[in-house]
């Protein structure tokens, strides 16, 4: 009786709002414990289901493998799909390789600072920053924005706007309606043909020395 | 020899930008070398209506604080290759430029160019004296209009006063009709106030309109009325003799023939 309320207590699975944190006995073998972790795994399954969320685990120091094992377990035996694991609590930055393989299109790997800006930018004006910048408004035409990073405008997008303009070919412009009087990314220099064509949410970058204009979403919603 | 011509009117509005381009792209027809400098810092309008906004990477402030070479700068028009357009800064302010320095420019593009059209900005602050700085001749743009002709002569003064000698008048935007109804100004009263030497006179025209629009000047369309008053304005610049067009009558016969095809 006493023995099996010590098994009970060796793996403790508690929700919080940022992910799963779970705690495990020090005191008993990790062979033990992987056999009450499979238990408690398959006993609290609902648990699991479905969500995606980061685990942590505590009350034991774990080698890498052991980790492992056990992030096995959950994920053979539950639908949970686990980003990333914390530590102690702390949680690591998500590994960009890792973004790179699950988010369904890649975007290059640049981090920069960002400045935003709410309301658009009129004829003459002009934003100038040594990070990413996204406008919250309409950038007009005769406006200009160059950035050291990537540039976003949630609104129309029809000044001139130069991203990476330090050199950098993996920075990227999205617009909603996407219509830049001219588009730099890096050292590439290009506009957009007038060719009276509905103008959706699009996304420009760089690949193979040419800039290319990616619709945001599928052509069939708009 | 080359010629520095400003184009200018005191009053906004009148059509001095849509002159340069006109004049700019007739004067390309007969095979001169042309530049058109934007001088409007800050409300830069020449490029749109050359429909060469997209390919701006330089202008006349870039130029001026030696951040590029002027050959850079200008962008080759898409129709005529001996038409360039030097285009002004559209984030920059009046002052980012100094009548020194457009002295210079000036000087700089008579060596390339047969002729250097200016555009000149409206009002008579900084951008005037800018874009007069380092000018020839100049060509001054009013509309049978009594403010328009009021700033005209303003502007006639101050050329004068910067030994800007003989300018030459471009009355715009008359309307036939409402001169013979007296409802407008006719180009004799418009010359009795200015007292200058006429250099055309150009109808109140919708392919206007749609030529500025589009990107395109209208002096090459055969069809435009305006057009072809341009025409024969970019003729006299060269030096021929061309009688002013016969607005009154032409009209008359178009009016009629429009009438005919609506019946």
């Amino acid at each position: 009786m006493q023995a099996k309320l010590v098994y009970h207590n060796a793996v403790i699975l508690k929700g919080r709002r940022d992910g799963i944190t779970i705690s495990l006995d020090p005191a008993i073998s990790f062979d033990d414990l992987k056999i009450h972790f499979h238990r408690r795994v398959v006993e609290t399954k609902q648990f699991f289901e479905g969500a995606k969320s980061n685990v942590s685990f505590t009350g034991r120091k774990l080698s890498e493998e052991e980790e492992q094992e056990l992030l096995k377990i959950i994920t053979t035996e539950t639908s949970l799909d686990v980003p990333y694991v914390a530590e102690q609590g702390l949680f690591k930055p998500p590994n960009p390789t890792f973004i790179a393989d699950t988010s369904p299109a890649h975007l290059p790997h640049n981090i920069y600072n960002t400045s935003y800006h709410q309301g658009g930018l009129r004829s003459g004006q002009s934003i100038r920053y040594s990070g990413s910048v996204v406008v919250l408004g309409d950038v007009n035409p005769g406006s200009e924005i160059v950035a050291e990073g990537n540039i976003i405008v949630l609104g129309s997008l029809k000044g001139m706007v130069h991203a990476g303009c330090t050199g950098n070919e993996e920075c990227f412009v999205s617009g909603l309606v996407f219509w830049p009087t001219q588009l730099r990314i890096a050292n590439i220099i290009t506009y957009i043909p007038n060719d009276k064509k509905k103008r959706t949410p699009s996304c420009a970058y760089i690949q193979e020395g040419q800039v290319f204009v990616a619709p945001l979403v599928n052509q069939s919603y708009t | 020899m080359s010629e520095v011509y400003v184009i200018t009117s005191g009053k906004g509005g009148v059509g001095k930008t849509t002159t340069t381009a006109n004049l700019g792209a007739g004067l390309a027809v007969h095979d001169k070398r042309v530049v058109l400098v934007d001088a409007d810092i800050g409300l830069r309008n020449l490029d749109v209506v050359m429909g060469l906004e997209n390919r701006i990477v330089y202008d006349i402030v870039d130029v001026v604080d030696g951040n590029c070479r002027l050959k850079q700068a200008l962008i080759k028009d898409k129709r005529y290759n001996n038409l360039c357009l030097l285009p002004a800064a559209q984030t920059k302010e009046k002052d980012a430029v100094n009548p020194e320095q457009m002295q210079k420019l000036c000087d700089a593009l008579r060596d390339e160019f047969d002729y250097v059209l200016i555009d000149c900005p409206a009002g008579i602050e900084q951008g005037f004296k800018n874009a007069i700085s380092g000018v020839d001749k100049a060509i001054v743009i009013t509309t049978p209009e009594v403010s328009a002709v009021r700033d005209a002569d303003r502007i006639i003064g101050l050329l004068e006063a910067a030994e800007v000698r003989n300018p030459l008048l471009i009355l715009n935007r008359i309307r036939p009709d409402m001169v013979k109804r007296g409802d407008m100004m006719a180009l004799e009263d418009v010359t009795e106030i200015l007292a200058i030497d006429v250099l055309g006179v150009v109808p109140d025209d919708e392919s206007i309109v749609i030529s500025t629009n589009r990107g395109e000047p209208c002096v090459t369309d055969q069809e435009s009325r305006a057009g072809q008053a341009f025409r024969n304005i970019t003729r006299r610049l060269l030096g021929e003799t061309v009688p002013l067009m016969d607005l009154s009558i032409d009209d008359g016969i178009m009016s009629k023939l429009k009438k005919v095809f609506k019946l």
